[in-house]
C-alpha cells in the first residue's frame, strides 16, 4: 500500500471514529436519562422494603 | 497560571455537583447488592454511560496521546483492533455471558464455582497484583495532566495527587456502585463532549495537512504504517490484537456485566459501547500527533523536560493549554477530573470487591451485610493508598501504553483465558489451571522489572521485551492448561458446573 493510500485511510478511518463517537454520545445521553430515573425509583422502592422488613424483624 | 476566574467556576461546579449526587445516593444503600452492584438494577443505556465513562479515563487520554505522539498515525491501528476485539466480545457474548449466567460477582469468583478453592485464591491475588500496578499510574498521569493545564508548578504534584485521591474516595466509600452509576452518567455527558470540542481545536490550531506532513518528514513511513514503525511493528501487532479478544474484561469493566438487568443486556452493552472505542483512542492519539507537530513549530513553548529527556506525556497537556480558549479550558479540566473519577472509581470499588469476596469471604463465610460494606469501604481506602505510594515510587521504563498492555497481560493471559477455557473447555481441570496462573500471572513481570537491568545479559535483554513476552505469555499460558489438564485428568477430575436462571 503506497503512503498516500495509508494517509487516506487513516483519515477515513478518523472521521468514522468521530461519527461513531458522537452516536454513541447522543443515544445513551437520552437514553440514559430515562434508565436513571427507573433506577433511581426501583433502588428507593428496595430500600423502603428492606427498612419495613427490618423494623417488622 | 493558565486558569482564569471563569475555569476555576466551571470545574468547583462540576465537582460539587457530582460530590452532592453522591451524598444524595447515600439512603438507597439498604445491602451490599445495592452497595457493589446498584441492586443489580442496569438497563442498557445508562450501562453503556457507566462503562463509556470507565472506559475513558484520564489515564486513557494521556497514554494514547502519548502513543499518537511517539509512533505518529501507526499508533490509530491499536485503536482499530480494540473496536474490532470489543465486536467480537458483543457478537458471541465471550465470557461474558457465561459469567452472568453463572451470576458471578467477580472473574474470580468462577474459579470457586469450577475449579477450587486455591486457584481462586490465585485469580484474585494475581487480579489484585496486575489490577493494582496499573492503577498506581492513574494518579500521577492524571495529575500531571492538571498541573500542566492549569498551569501549576511541579513541585506541586505529590499535593494534588493526594488531593485527587481525597476526592475520589470521599464519594466512592459514600456511595458504592449506585453513586459511581449516576455520577458516570454525568461524567459522560461532559467527557463525551469535551473530547469532541478538544479534538476540534488541536486539530485546527496546527492544521491536519501540516500535522501529515510532519510526521511522515519526522517518522517516514514508520508514522503511518504500524508494521514499519520501529516502536510498534508485527509482534506489537499480533500481542495487542491476543488482547483484544478480551475486550472489557478488565475487572472494572466486567464488573458492569452482573450489575445490567440480564445477560442479553450485557452483550448489547458490549456490542454498542464498542462502537465508541475507536474514536476513545483515535481522537487522544491525535491530540498527541497535533502536539508533536506544535512542538516542531518555531513559535511553540518549550517542550517539558523530565530528567533530562522529553516528557512525552506532558506533550500534549501543555499544548492544550496553548490552543483551547478560556472556558473551554474549564470544561476540558471538569473533563478530565471527571474521566479520573470515574475510572478511579470503579477501579477502587472492583479491587475491593474481589478483596471481599474472593479473599476474606471463602475464609470467613459468616459475615452480615453492614460487615461487608464495612470491609469493602476499608480496602477502598487502602487501595487508593497502595496506588499513591506506588505512583510516587515506580517509573515506567517505556510509553505508559506499553506498561498498561503488559500489566493487562498479566490477568487476561491468565485469569481471563483459564476462566474461557473453563467455560468452552469440559476437561480443563484445577491443576491445568493453577499451573496456567502461575505461569501467566509471573511472566510478565520480567518484563516489567527485568528489562534493562543488570541480572539480564544485554545479548539476552531481547527475552523481556514486552511484545515478546505479551506473546510468550498467551501462549505458554495455553499450553499450560491443556497439557496439565490432559495429563492429570484422572487424579483431579475436572469440576461440572450448570448455569443458573438469569437474576
Amino acid at each position: 500500500m503506497s503512503l498516500e493510500s495509508l494517509q487516506s485511510l487513516w483519515m477515513v478511518v478518523l472521521w468514522l471514529a468521530v461519527l461513531l463517537f458522537l452516536t454513541v454520545e447522543v443515544v445513551v445521553v437520552f437514553g440514559g436519562a430515562r434508565d436513571v430515573v427507573q433506577m433511581w425509583q426501583s433502588l428507593k422502592e428496595h430500600a423502603e422494603q428492606e427498612r419495613a422488613e427490618h423494623e417488622s424483624a | 497560571m493558565n486558569f482564569i476566574w471563569i475555569d476555576w467556576v466551571i470545574v468547583v461546579a462540576f465537582v460539587a455537583a457530582t460530590t452532592g449526587v453522591a451524598l444524595m445516593t447515600r439512603r438507597l444503600i439498604s445491602d451490599y447488592d445495592s452497595f457493589l452492584l446498584a441492586g443489580r438494577s442496569l438497563r442498557l443505556f445508562l450501562s453503556m454511560a457507566t462503562m463509556g465513562a470507565t472506559e475513558l479515563g484520564l489515564v486513557t487520554l494521556m497514554y494514547f496521546s502519548q502513543q499518537g505522539y511517539s509512533s505518529g498515525f501507526s499508533a490509530f491501528s491499536i485503536g482499530v483492533i480494540s473496536l474490532l476485539g470489543f465486536f467480537f466480545v458483543g457478537k458471541t457474548g465471550f465470557i461474558i455471558k457465561g459469567l452472568r449466567r453463572l451470576q458471578c460477582h467477580t472473574v474470580a469468583e468462577f474459579f470457586g464455582i469450577r475449579y477450587n478453592r486455591g486457584t481462586q485464591v490465585i485469580a484474585a491475588i494475581i487480579t489484585f497484583a496486575a489490577g493494582l500496578m496499573n492503577m498506581g499510574l492513574f494518579l500521577m498521569l492524571g495529575a500531571k495532566f492538571l498541573l500542566y493545564m492549569v498551569g501549576l508548578p511541579p513541585h506541586m504534584l505529590p499535593y494534588l495527587m493526594a488531593g485527587l485521591l481525597l476526592l475520589v474516595l470521599l464519594y466512592t466509600v459514600v456511595g458504592g456502585m449506585v453513586s459511581v452509576v449516576l455520577t458516570d452518567y454525568l461524567q459522560f455527558i461532559i467527557l463525551f463532549t469535551s473530547v469532541v470540542l478538544t479534538t476540534w481545536f488541536a486539530v485546527t490550531h496546527v492544521g491536519y495537512d501540516t500535522a501529515v506532513s510532519l510526521v511522515e518528514k519526522e517518522y517516514g513511513r514508520g508514522g503511518f504504517d504500524p508494521f514499519a514503525n520501529e516502536d510498534l511493528g508485527w509482534m506489537f501487532i499480533v500481542w495487542i490484537s491476543l488482547t483484544a479478544m478480551f475486550s472489557g474484561m478488565w475487572p472494572p469493566a466486567l464488573s458492569r456485566a452482573p450489575s445490567t438487568v440480564d445477560s442479553e443486556t450485557s452483550r448489547k452493552l458490549y456490542g454498542f459501547v464498542g462502537l465508541s472505542f475507536l474514536g476513545r483512542a483515535l481522537m487522544p492519539m491525535l491530540w498527541g500527533i497535533c502536539a508533536f507537530a506544535y512542538f516542531q513549530m518555531p513559535d511553540a513553548v518549550s517542550m517539558p523536560v523530565e530528567n533530562g529527556s522529553p516528557d512525552t506525556a506532558a506533550a500534549m497537556p501543555v499544548y492544550l493549554s496553548q490552543v483551547l480558549p478560556a472556558g473551554v479550558r474549564g470544561i476540558v479540566v471538569a473533563a478530565a477530573l471527571a474521566a479520573m473519577m470515574s475510572t478511579f472509581d470503579s477501579y477502587l470499588l472492583c479491587w475491593s470487591s474481589i478483596l471481599v469476596n474472593d479473599i476474606v469471604l471463602p475464609l470467613k463465610q459468616e459475615m452480615t451485610e453492614s460487615s461487608k460494606i464495612k470491609l469493602t469501604r476499608i480496602a477502598v481506602v487502602g487501595c487508593g493508598l497502595f496506588v499513591l505510594l506506588w505512583g510516587y515510587l515506580y517509573e515506567p521504563p517505556e510509553t505508559f501504553f506499553r506498561f498498561m498492555a503488559i500489566t493487562g497481560t498479566m490477568y487476561s493471559g491468565s485469569v481471563l483465558l483459564t476462566t474461557a477455557m473453563g467455560l468452552y473447555w469440559k476437561k480443563a481441570n484445577s491443576a491445568g489451571t493453577a499451573a496456567s496462573l502461575i505461569v501467566a500471572g509471573l511472566l510478565p513481570l520480567t518484563a516489567i522489572f527485568l528489562r534493562g537491568s543488570t541480572l539480564i545479559p544485554e545479548q539476552l535483554q531481547w527475552m523481556v521485551r514486552d511484545r515478546v513476552v505479551g506473546i510468550s505469555t498467551y501462549a505458554l499460558s495455553l499450553l499450560c492448561i491443556v497439557v496439565v489438564s490432559l495429563l492429570t485428568q484422572k487424579s483431579v477430575p475436572p469440576k461440572a458446573f450448570t448455569y443458573k436462571e438469569d437474576a
